[in-house]
């Protein structure tokens, strides 16, 4: 019977909790048994019936920070409807030790239900207060959201590219569901900057000190230092929401999430720029720095004058692209050149700044010709190697099969026009020479040379020798035929004066001319008279030289002169004598020595 | 013994230059085979030799232009040009040359009178005036003579005026001959070799940059400090370049 009775009784509570919801709970929860004077703790008053008439308990040495808060959730599970009404009380302890929290009481359809009293213990303040829920959900926001900035390199040299990647690390405690504001975004002074937003914000799982986190890329920015030195970046700060879950949960399971918004900051950095070096710097460095190729090419290598071609240098890879400057073109001067037209085709990635630029020249040769376009040279710093690099274009050469040929010579004074340029209209490049005609090549000048000299003033000097030559032969000449003649006749003719003087008279001629002869005898021969023998006249004439025939004409005359004082004579004989004497004197005073 | 080392100097010299025709005719032929760099070995050989010719300066041009070279191809074209002035071809040829270097430099204007005094100082050398003075004086002796040995009265006067011509071309000749050497003298010229060169305000490299100047530009050498030139170019620029970046003419 007994037995029975007790079967019937627990069938009766089983089938009143199956079909009855009058069964009523009323109970306080606290979040925290355990709290230190500066926390707070929550205090939660639930019902399963919608009771009303509620009236909390007195909360002595508790200030109510907050509430009451009435929450009420209604669900219908399986056509099972779940109710719960909750009232909730933050409180804060004013005093340490052993608090009572009384019971709150409340009525249900007529009837009063009461909850049973908590007792909690209040410690002394802890370091790290927790608001009622347990957790404080700043402290938790705090310790799972973290912003980095990573920065590629913080030591580059002037125009590296470096890389500030932004990410967000949230731990898989919070979570993220509403978007996020920038407050301050950093500005990038002194460097060339490009800033990546990502586009779809992928979610990465990472570490993040040696912890799981979920991570996002926020944005990207590539930046060429402009200036060496300590250069500042400014932070990026972002004011996140972030939900905190909190140890509750809702009637589903899930846990109730407190948001809290989060000032957040990172990326404030002083970066330090490098100059680049100057050892084994170029010439031709203009400040490119990074890793490209060059080269430059021509769409066409034959034309004819006045048609036009292209030059095009290309600088391709990656690296400060977008502010180097491409070598200038040297080409020569008769090629019209205009104005480079630049294509830039550049896209910039995390990675850098990576494409090409090209300067096309527009280039016209105005005479015929073969152009060598010198090759040009483009340096840059590889910052990997650490080394300048050169690369030279390969030579061009640009033909030019028809067209004028320009001016000969700029000297030609004739040729000062412009049009008067184009003076050999069809000229060709003339094929070699075809005769040796060597000469050697070290020959002294002739001019102001010794030879050059003499034969300049040779002639010149000629001139007064030859006159005086000219003289000369002319003394020389009447010396000896005239003048001695003349002297010799004059001294005759003195001699044979007396004789002249009296020519008429035919003994006193021969007296005289006698006389003059031994005269002109003693004179020149220094003979006295005593030896005037005609032998000795003849020996003397002859050892002084005088010609024979002269010897026998003056012994012939000698006799003459003592023979015609006694034979007769007529005046053409004194005549012949006299001059025949004249003669013969003549001829040996020029002939003696 | 004598006779016998002056014959031997002699073979050699004409062997010496019979082998330099040989080598002048090599370089033709490796012209005409398109081995440039050959010829002009070749023919460089030759000017090694001692010997040279306005052809021989113009086939070596030619060669260099032929392996666009402009530097050297303009620098023989000239050196052939100071030897034969007149030559046409060497003018076409050097024009075709200088249609590729690099520097335009506009000359001064000239003054009609600079230019008048200018052609007739060029007519002849200054070796071709010394000739021509030393001709003139040896008209004038003999003229000279001739008037002052003549008796007859009429041809006394003809010679007389005749001789007094030749003295006045006399001294005219011998003039031309010393300002044409003076302005050789003077006129030295270079042509840059270098493929780029700067010209400075100083001579040493710190010194600010007046001008920069390219392969085949011809300068005129005016002073010689050490390593560096005092150059001037046709446009009035004077400045300094180091003396390895040109080639004397």
């Amino acid at each position: 019977m007994m037995k029975s009775k007790h079967i019937l009784f627990i069938l009766s509570v089983v089938l009143f909790a199956f079909t009855s919801q009058a069964q009523v709970t009323f109970m306080a929860k606290a979040s925290s048994k355990k709290l230190g004077l500066n926390e707070r703790v929550r205090i939660d008053f639930v019902m399963n019936a919608d009771g009303d008439d509620f009236n909390p308990p007195s909360f002595d040495g508790f200030r109510i920070v907050g509430g009451p808060n009435q929450s009420i959730s209604n669900s219908y599970i399986n056509r099972k409807r779940t109710y719960s009404k909750t009232y909730s009380y933050f409180l804060s302890p004013l005093k340490q030790g052993n608090v009572r929290v009384g019971p709150a009481s409340i009525k249900v359809s007529g009837q009063t239900y009461k909850t049973n009293p908590i007792r909690l213990l209040v410690t002394p303040a802890v370091r790290t207060p927790s608001n009622g829920e347990g957790i404080n959900p700043e402290i938790v926001a705090e310790d799972n959201v973290h912003l980095v900035a990573e920065v590629s390199n913080a030591t580059p040299y002037l125009n590296e590219r470096i890389t500030i990647v932004y990410k967000l690390y949230v731990s898989n405690d919070v979570s993220i569901t509403s978007q996020w504001r920038e407050i301050n975004s950093p500005r990038y002074a002194d460097f060339w900057s490009k800033t990546i937003d990502s586009q779809k914000l992928n979610v990465f799982e990472g570490k993040y000190q040696g912890e799981d986190y979920r991570y996002v890329v926020l944005k990207t920015t590539v930046l060429y230092p402009q200036k060496t030195g300590a250069l500042d970046i400014e932070p990026l700060t972002l004011d996140v929401p972030i939900d905190v879950p909190g140890k509750k949960r809702n009637i589903f399971g899930r846990t109730i999430s407190a948001r809290v918004n989060k000032t957040i900051s990172a990326g404030g950095r002083s970066i330090t720029v490098k100059p680049l070096p100057i050892d084994g710097k170029p010439d031709t460095f203009t400040g490119a720095v990074g890793d490209f190729k060059f080269n430059l090419q021509t769409n066409k290598n034959s034309l004819d004058a006045n048609q036009a071609f292209e030059l095009t240098a290309t600088v391709s890879g990656s690296g400060n692209l977008n502010t180097l400057t491409l070598p200038s073109l040297k080409v020569p001067s008769t090629l019209e050149v205009y104005e480079p037209e630049r294509s830039e085709n550049l896209q910039t990635r995390a990675s850098g700044i990576r494409g090409s630029i090209s300067e096309t020249y527009t280039v016209i040769p105005q005479y015929k010709g073969s152009y060598p376009i010198r090759p040009i040279t483009f340096s840059y710093f590889n910052p990997a190697t650490e080394r300048y690099q050169s690369i030279a274009s390969s030579d061009i050469i640009i033909t030019v099969a028809n067209g004028f040929v320009a001016s000969t010579n700029e000297k030609d004074s004739k040729t000062q026009s412009p049009l008067k340029e184009l003076v050999v209209p069809q000229a060709r490049f003339r094929y070699l020479k075809l005769n040796a005609d060597l000469i050697a090549s070290k020959r002294a000048p002739f001019f102001k040379s010794k030879l050059f000299w003499s034969l300049l003033a040779g002639p010149l000097l000629c001139i007064p020798l030859f006159i005086l030559i000219g003289k000369k032969r002319k003394a020389l000449r009447g010396d000896i035929q005239g003048n001695k003649l003349r002297k010799a006749n004059k001294m005759a003719r003195k001699y044979l004066a007396e004789a002249k003087k009296n020519r008429h008279d035919k003994v006193v001629f021969y007296e005289a001319l006698e006389r003059s002869l031994h005269n002109y005898l003693k004179a020149r021969l220094a003979l006295e008279t005593t030896e005037m023998s005609k032998e000795h006249i003849s020996e003397l004439l002859i050892k002084r030289k005088a010609q024979a025939a002269c010897v026998i004409d003056f012994e012939r005359l000698l006799k003459r002169c003592e023979f015609a004082r006694y034979s007769p004579a007529g005046d053409v004989t004194i005549k012949q004598d006299y001059e025949k004497a004249i003669a013969t004197i003549s001829m040996i005073d020029k002939q003696i020595q | 013994m004598k006779n016998l080392v002056i014959i031997c100097i002699f073979l050699i010299a004409a062997l010496a230059g019979a082998q330099d025709v040989v080598l002048f005719d090599q370089g033709k032929e490796n012209y005409k085979g398109e081995d440039y760099n050959q010829a002009i070995q070749d023919w460089k050989t030759i000017l090694e030799h001692g010997n040279h010719s306005a052809s021989l300066y113009f086939n070596i041009a030619n060669a260099h232009y032929k392996l666009n070279e402009v530097g050297p191809s303009i620098y023989y074209y000239e050196k052939a040009l100071q030897l034969a002035p007149k030559d046409r071809g060497i003018k076409t040829n050097l024009a075709f040359a200088e249609n590729a270097k690099i520097d335009a430099i506009t000359p001064l204007p000239k003054t009609i009178f600079s230019k008048w005094y200018h052609a007739i100082l060029t007519l002849l050398t200054f070796d071709g005036w010394a000739i021509t003075a030393v001709c003139f004086s040896s008209f004038f002796a003999l003229l000279f003579l001739g008037y002052y040995f003549v008796d007859q009265e009429q041809n006394k006067r003809l010679l007389f005026t005749t001789a007094m011509l030749c003295a006045f071309l006399f001294i005219g000749t011998f003039t031309m001959a010393t300002l044409s050497y003076q302005v050789m003298k003077k006129n030295v010229f270079a042509i840059i070799f270098a493929e780029t060169t700067a010209i400075k305000t100083a001579p040493n490299r710190n010194s600010e940059t007046t001008m920069v100047l390219h392969e085949g530009t011809k300068v005129q050498i005016i002073d010689v400090d050490d390593l560096w030139l005092l150059v001037g170019l046709a446009n009035g620029v004077e400045g300094w370049l180091m003396a390895s970046d040109l080639k004397k003419l």
